[in-house]
């Protein structure tokens, strides 16, 4: 059975609004609001999403599969759409994640390793 | 009420798609964000969010870069309004050079904000005469055009405002991305000096865009030109 292939290694590195995205879900379900409140608190305000660039960024998410539209809690506005992750979408957040520790390894021992150059 | 619908006048501006299946979404965000913020925060973000979402949205639809057929009619269609407007077949062409530059700075810069630029050149180009000449030469234009509307305050000077602050967003624009080291940078500059080149009386004037367009395109396609390409980004980052 042919798997379908969403998002793989060849796919990184994710834009900044995806990764957002799909980490502010890795704590459940939520509606756009919700997103947009929980990017802010997870970059300690320094990404603050608006709605046109929050709906793009879920449209081409929902068309790659790394999320998926759900019902909301009983409790929940019903005029809101909720999403959550998809195991793709698990999948390229925590590729992300690697990659960009991957990264910081490297730049860290580049920068301590390398003997500081001279100057005259 | 008002400001909710000049928000869903501004969804007009996104491509129908993601409007149809999102802009009750984002009408409802626009609630909430009024609910919870004050009104300049959440107009400042809405502005800024419209201006960079917009482009993007329009551009991942396709519809500014999948057919040439849509360019050509998308210029002819703002070279014949600018002409109608204007009296002017030169100012709507200029219009239609300025508009092309503005989206091709913005969509540009756009994809460089996502790093997923494939002509993206590892070296960062430093300042050089004739980007150090194309600031004021930006400068000129906004000035030139503001101090036209003051002295004959009428609607043909104030799109030719609008004509002046594309062409200088296109410098200013070119400049950011050949700093990242982006050849669509130095085309952006070299048009938005073009319309200096037609002005044969102010002389310094001319020299000036003369120099910034030779500049910027000799700096494309002279013998210097693959040396960002050679260095490395690691060499690059040290200096």
């Amino acid at each position: 059975m042919a798997r379908k292939k969403s998002i793989n290694e060849e796919a990184l590195p994710l834009p900044w609004a995806t990764l957002h995205i799909l980490l502010s879900l890795t704590d459940g379900p939520k509606h756009g609001y919700a997103i947009m409140g929980r990017v802010e608190e997870l970059s300690d305000g320094a990404v603050s999403m608006g709605p046109g660039t929050l709906y793009g960024s879920i449209k081409r998410m929902l068309a790659d599969r790394l999320i998926e539209e759900v019902s909301g809690p009983a409790d929940g506005d019903e005029r809101r759409r909720y999403y959550q992750l998809t195991a793709p979408g698990e999948a390229a957040c925590a590729a992300e994640v690697a990659r960009l520790n991957r990264l910081l390894r490297h730049a860290t021992v580049r920068r301590w390793a390398s003997p500081a150059p001279r100057r005259a | 009420m008002p400001r909710a619908r000049m928000y869903r006048l501004a969804l007009f501006l996104y491509p129908r798609d993601l409007r149809r299946q999102f802009g009750a979404d984002m009408l409802q965000i626009h609630r909430d964000m009024r609910r919870d913020m004050p009104r300049v925060h959440v107009w400042m973000r809405l502005i800024h969010d419209v201006a960079i979402s917009v482009p993007r949205a329009h551009l991942e639809e396709g519809i500014m870069a999948r057919s040439g057929i849509t360019a050509v009619i998308g210029i002819a269609a703002v070279i014949a309004a600018g002409s109608v407007m204007t009296g002017s077949i030169p100012v709507g062409a200029a219009m239609a050079l300025g508009s092309i530059g503005l989206l091709a700075a913005l969509a540009k810069g756009l994809s460089m904000t996502q790093t997923r630029s494939s002509d993206a050149i590892c070296s960062r180009r430093s300042w050089t005469w004739w980007a150090v000449l194309s600031v004021p030469l930006a400068a000129t234009w906004i000035a030139f055009m503001t101090l036209q509307l003051i002295d004959d305050p009428k609607v043909e000077n104030v799109f030719a405002l609008g004509i002046g602050i594309a062409f200088a967003a296109a410098i200013a624009g070119g400049l950011a991305l050949r700093r990242r080291g982006n050849r669509m940078g130095n085309w952006l500059v070299a048009i938005g000096a073009a319309p200096g080149l037609m002005s044969f009386w102010v002389i310094p004037l001319l020299i000036v865009s003369v120099a910034v367009v030779v500049g910027s395109l000799a700096e494309l396609f002279g013998p210097r030109a693959l040396e960002g390409a050679a260095r490395g980004p690691a060499e690059t980052a040290g200096t």
